[in-house]
């Protein structure tokens, strides 16, 4: 992967990765707190789960699946001890939407990428543009 | 209106004052402070208190003590709240998971995810006690990366989301699936009940 571009500070700056294909696959790991119980005794995934990060570009955090392979990871010992569930969608539901998908790898989380409103804005609070990210996700829950 | 919860002082904390004796009274054994939506911790080092409608600032370090936990919670008259217009407590179970939000761990989301900042667990529960003259219903409540904070309402067909975000602004999204209404608006007030509340008594069969 190209190296990322970053700021005099050395944060990744909202971006566009050109080795991110539409295609590839995006992970949003999903802590025990964002997950909600229904009235009929199932489980919910908070929109919540897809807000900003307090970073300094205010992203939203996800992983690459396929550089979690390219360093032997599966999306479950990725997720193992981290997160209860994981949602899955393509990088294209986020850049259909205007949203950039970037590579912003952290030193223990070497498949990390944010993604952040095309216009370099943080990732975007708008509740409807949450729920089209929502409902077009595959979730598998781990537990319970 | 005010929320008003009462904190038993089983003086376990000797750092922290004997609450009552500011407005006058002597201390009361087992209601000791009526506060407005007093969620800890504060930082640095205050505690702000109401007390028979005077803000106090109550010195003190440290995080919340569990025997600060309202349990039980007892409503109580002030200067500020007579009898009558003293808001229902808020549930004990979401002053538990608000606590504990304010509570969590740095990297708590699994990425780089910071607790619920104080001040937005204050404007959640401030808003919460000026809700609830026109709905009872509990709503979810969800921690946010940022430090913000959701509460949600799903009944039936409708959704109403109310996001709290750290600068203190809200952000409402509400939507009736049987009919495909969508309202989504941003609020610089969000104790300004008034485009909200017409949402939430929808929620209401």
């Amino acid at each position: 992967m190209n190296a990322p571009p970053r700021d005099a500070e050395g944060c990744v700056e909202p971006h566009n990765h050109t080795q991110i294909q539409d295609e590839d696959i995006m992970l949003r790991g999903i802590p025990e707190q964002q997950i909600v119980s229904t009235s009929d005794g199932g489980r919910r995934i908070s929109s919540g789960a897809f807000s900003r990060s307090s970073d300094k570009y205010g992203g939203l955090s996800l992983g690459a699946k396929k550089v979690l392979e390219c360093h032997g990871r599966t999306t479950e010992d990725w997720a193992a001890g981290r997160f209860s569930a994981v949602v899955c969608f393509p990088a294209e539901t986020l850049r259909s939407a205007g949203v950039q998908v970037g590579w912003d790898p952290l030193e223990d989380d070497p498949a990390h990428c944010s993604a952040w409103d095309a216009s370099g804005e943080p990732f975007p609070r708008k509740r409807s543009f949450r729920k089209h990210l929502a409902s077009n996700t595959k979730r598998r829950f781990f537990g319970n | 209106m005010v929320t008003a919860l009462a904190f038993e002082n089983s003086g376990t904390d000797s750092r922290l004052p004997a609450f009552g004796h500011s407005d006058g009274n002597p201390p009361n054994p087992s209601i000791v402070s009526v506060v407005e939506n007093f969620i800890a911790p504060w930082e640095p080092s205050d505690y702000p208190v109401w007390l028979n409608g005077i803000l106090h600032r109550i010195g003190g370090s440290g995080r919340l003590r569990a025997w600060m936990l309202v349990s039980p919670a007892v409503t109580a008259t002030s200067d500020r709240a007579t009898a009558g217009e003293l808001s229902p407590p808020l549930p004990a179970e979401i002053l538990a998971s608000i606590t504990e939000f304010v509570n969590l761990p740095h990297g708590w989301d699994g990425y780089d995810g910071r607790p619920v900042q104080s001040e937005v667990a204050e404007h959640a529960c401030r808003f919460m006690a000026a809700i609830s003259g026109f709905t009872q219903l509990v709503p979810d409540v969800v921690p946010l990366s940022d430090g913000g904070m959701q509460l949600e309402w799903f009944v039936g067909a409708y959704e109403v989301e109310v996001v709290i975000a750290p600068d203190g602004t809200a952000h409402v999204y509400f939507e009736c699936t049987s009919d495909g209404r969508i309202k989504e608006f941003s609020l610089d007030d969000l104790l300004d009940t008034d485009e909200i509340e017409p949402l939430l008594r929808e929620l209401h069969p």
